[in-house]
């Protein structure tokens, strides 16, 4: 007894080391695991209003440049309002729909855009007090941005598409070919598309697009432009590389989608894996 | 210069400067500066060292939290916490077993070395954790290069100015 004692007193720095190490490794891996732990909830709120103060300040220098966007994408908005046949349906809550699916739409701002990670993860400034819940897609006006992954009182986690472990059902505009994107941790301008068969055929300049085999994203939502593409001859899958519509460098405003039929498809689904 | 006690508050100071402004800047694409290691790298030499470790390891927590990385900043800010006494007899030598280190009159090359060790250390083991794989040492060491030149440039400038003082 003496003897470790005497042991555990003559290293007590090495132990020191090394229990905090391994406290701070445990930390590490339990970031990449999905469903994050509630420390990391806490943390939201904690960083929430350091980061808004901050964006606060910020956003004040970028007004006219955000007018500008914004004005685009009313330009859009509006060409193809024209294009429809008039109806009242401006005065109905604004929804998207595709199919059977709809979804509710809320508008947020990006307090903390991180990009330059191998996971990067984004604050927006909208938490549970304004029904933001988990596997809510969060897009911009150009296109898509990534999934809430958790929630605190007044702020929301995504994890962002420019994070390795993230990976999103997308197709190539007007085909039905289905493919995976995945980034490889590299330039926050490019994705890759894996898993496109060679039958695909796809062309520089081709739109990518989100398919709609997902419960999270809606069909159509837009993703990209194709920059080059090479074929895998051993496994006969295409690896695209698409330039992203969206600048995850300057982003700022986005829109939160709430699948308002998530939980009916949810249950059925494990219905079915019940039986 | 190398404090007598360690001072929270430039500890808090920064820390702040870290997550407000230095985490945001993305230099040519690839380098960002880490300039609150500065605290670990000044803090001072007689301190008890499994206290000095915690501190250290909740430094890293704090920018942690604000970064999203899970551990990443609080294991490499208490792996040269740990390794200091190692560098500054590399660095310093006879004069720190001794503990008769005046910082400011070492010369700029004992400085820059121990500067530079504790830097560059912190940096590799940073990006090394952050990929959490090792498919791409090319790139955790093009980082660690380019960060690591750019901290200590402007370490090596604070502490220039601190001197004066």
């Amino acid at each position: 007894m003496q003897q470790i004692i005497n042991f555990l007193f003559r290293n007590k720095n090495g132990i020191t080391f090394l229990l905090l190490f391994l406290l701070s490794i445990f930390l590490i891996i339990n970031a990449h695991t999905y469903q994050k732990s509630k420390v990391i909830n806490f943390a939201n709120a904690l960083t929430g209003s350091v980061f808004s103060v901050k964006t606060s300040i910020q956003d004040y220098f970028q007004l006219k440049k955000e007018n500008e966007i914004l004005w685009d994408e009313n330009k859009r908005i509006r060409n193809r309002l024209m294009s429809i046949k008039p109806c009242d349906s401006l005065t109905e809550t604004p929804t998207f729909s595709s199919d059977i699916k709809s979804f509710a739409v809320s508008k947020s701002i990006i307090i903390s855009n991180n990009f330059r990670k191998n996971f990067n993860y984004l604050l927006i400034n909208k938490g549970r007090n304004d029904s933001i819940k988990e596997d809510m897609s969060v897009i911009s006006s150009k296109g898509i941005v990534g999934i809430v992954e958790g929630t605190s009182n007044n702020f929301a986690r995504v994890i962002s598409v420019l994070n390795k472990d993230l990976s999103i059902n997308a197709v190539i505009k007007n085909t039905n070919h289905f493919g995976s994107l995945k980034w490889n941790g590299k330039s926050p301008y490019y994705i890759n598309l894996l898993d496109i068969p060679r039958s695909a055929s796809p062309q520089v300049g081709d739109t990518i697009i989100t398919g709609g085999n997902s419960l999270i994203f809606p069909k159509g939502i837009l993703i990209g432009q194709i920059k080059s593409f090479e074929l895998n001859s051993n496994t006969g899958y295409y690896n695209i590389k698409v330039a992203l519509a969206n600048d995850f460098t300057a982003l700022s405003k986005v829109y939160v989608l709430d699948n308002t039929h998530l939980k009916e498809a949810k249950n059925l689904l494990e219905e079915n894996a019940n039986d | 210069m190398i404090s007598k006690r360690i001072n929270f508050l430039s500890i808090a100071f920064w820390i702040s400067i870290q997550i407000v402004i230095l985490n945001n800047i993305f230099l040519a694409d690839i380098a960002t500066p880490y300039l609150y290691i500065i605290t670990i790298i000044l803090s001072p030499l007689t301190i008890n060292r499994q206290l000095f470790m915690v501190i250290a390891f909740l430094i890293g927590l704090v920018i942690d939290i604000f970064e999203a990385t899970g551990g990443v900043f609080a294991a490499s800010t208490l792996l040269i916490a740990y390794l200091r006494p190692v560098f500054l007899n590399i660095s310093f030598g006879l004069a720190y077993e001794q503990m008769t280190i005046k910082f400011q009159k070492e010369s700029f090359f004992q400085k820059l070395s121990y500067v530079s060790l504790m830097t560059t250390t912190h940096h590799l083991a940073l990006f090394s954790l952050e990929a959490f794989s090792l498919n791409n040492v090319l790139m955790i060491i093009e980082k660690t290069l380019f960060s690591s030149i750019l901290s200590i440039f402007i370490m090596i400038l604070v502490i220039k100015l601190l001197e004066k003082k």
